[in-house]
């Protein structure tokens, strides 16, 4: 008995902290390090970063699942939220929208690439033949 | 008689026992990576049909160029050399195959990227960006790409960075510091898209690998808990017998 408890005890202890660090790893949102971090403006944040810096320096803190570059600014891709940081003069706005919001919001830009007809994109996920792995 | 096949179950029951842990963290890791670093991939070298952009995603950088050249009033274009033996793909907002450069006379202005990888041992080992323009206004540093991690020069995550890479350059060319720099592109709140279909959704963030790990994670703890249910009713079993 001492045995299959050990044994089982191992087995359970090493599935459940497979399952925590899966389930755990960017799920975490960044909705409310933005508000500690950058100036209230409207319905979106400010910071004197230009886009690729800001889009950056968030994606340091909070890893997103996909990033779009587009002429107007950065896309972050979070399970839970859609975070824009586009261009305004010399620094950036950022906003952030729950995740299907942010999808039709910017669908102009990230539409194809994180979704399409039935939620299957079609754009920009991993190129022609090949992706260089 | 059940001595024996009771020594062969237990016998059976130790293999068990380290092959499953072996597969399970031995043999999935390391077949996982190998296939992450492309042993099982195609040797792509000097397949000319090997391109770097698909013909969706073609579109859609010109597209993108086409937009930033009329808010910024200079032509945008893209060369690019797959190192794969593919032609060389370019276009600009005047057209697939157009290069800006040779258009001095519709695109007195323009700037162009051009992204260059190396092939080889079936992955793209380094990519090379570098912008030419004729913009006196614009002083464009694409080493700045790199610093902010859109893309890695060395072990490139492949032509999926790509359309990142070229999608880039109008913002560049924007926050730019040269005098009389470009104005930001606007972006484009819910601009209905004709072309969507009907029931146009959000893709789902985890891929097969997210549930596949989840799943044997589950699976370790059902084992983990079959286990320990199998050996408390054993041993009340024996209790009772002795009993």
């Amino acid at each position: 008995m001492k045995g299959a408890a050990w044994g089982g005890g191992i087995l359970v202890f090493i599935g459940a902290l497979i399952a925590a660090l899966v389930l755990l790893n960017g799920s975490r949102s960044p909705d409310g390090w933005i508000a500690d971090h950058y100036a209230r403006s409207g319905d979106a944040w400010t910071t004197q970063k230009d886009p690729l810096a800001a889009a950056d320096e968030l994606s340091d803190e909070f890893r997103p699942v996909d990033r779009v570059v587009d002429p107007s600014g950065v896309f972050l891709r979070y399970p839970e939220v859609i975070v824009a940081v586009l261009a305004a003069g010399a620094g950036s706005k950022v906003y952030v929208d729950r995740a299907d919001v942010g999808y039709q919001r910017w669908h102009k830009h990230v539409g194809g690439r994180w979704g399409g007809p039935a939620g299957h994109a079609t754009l920009f996920r991993g190129g022609g033949p090949g992706d260089g792995k | 008689m059940s001595g024996q096949t009771g020594g062969q179950t237990k016998a059976w029951q130790v293999w068990l026992w380290i092959l499953v842990p072996l597969v399970l963290f031995v043999g999935l890791p390391i077949g996982w990576g190998m296939y992450d670093d492309g042993v099982f991939d195609e040797d792509l070298t000097y397949d000319v049909t090997a391109t770097a952009l698909g013909a969706g995603d073609t579109a859609r950088v010109q597209e993108i160029y086409t937009e930033a050249a009329i808010a910024h009033g200079v032509c945008y274009g893209w060369r690019i050399d797959a190192g794969t033996g593919a032609p060389i793909e370019e276009g600009s907002n005047l057209g697939l195959g157009v290069d800006v450069a040779d258009q001095t006379e519709r695109c007195p202005r323009w700037l162009r990227m051009s992204v260059t990888y190396s092939y080889m041992w079936k992955e793209w080992s380094s990519v090379n960006v570098s912008v030419t323009d004729n913009v006196a206004e614009v002083d464009i540093d694409p080493n700045v790409l790199e610093s902010h991690g859109i893309v890695q020069t060395l072990e490139p995550e492949g032509v999926s960075q790509l359309a990142d890479i070229l999608g880039s350059l109008p913002m560049l060319a924007a926050a730019s510091d040269g005098p009389g720099g470009l104005a930001p592109v606007p972006a484009r709140e819910q601009t209905p898209d004709p072309t969507a279909s009907t029931n146009d959704e959000l893709a789902p963030v985890h891929g097969v690998g997210w549930y596949l790990t989840l799943g044997v994670s589950g699976l370790l703890v059902a084992l983990g808990i079959y286990w320990i249910i199998s050996g408390a009713v054993k041993a009340r079993k024996a209790r009772h017998f002795n009993a």
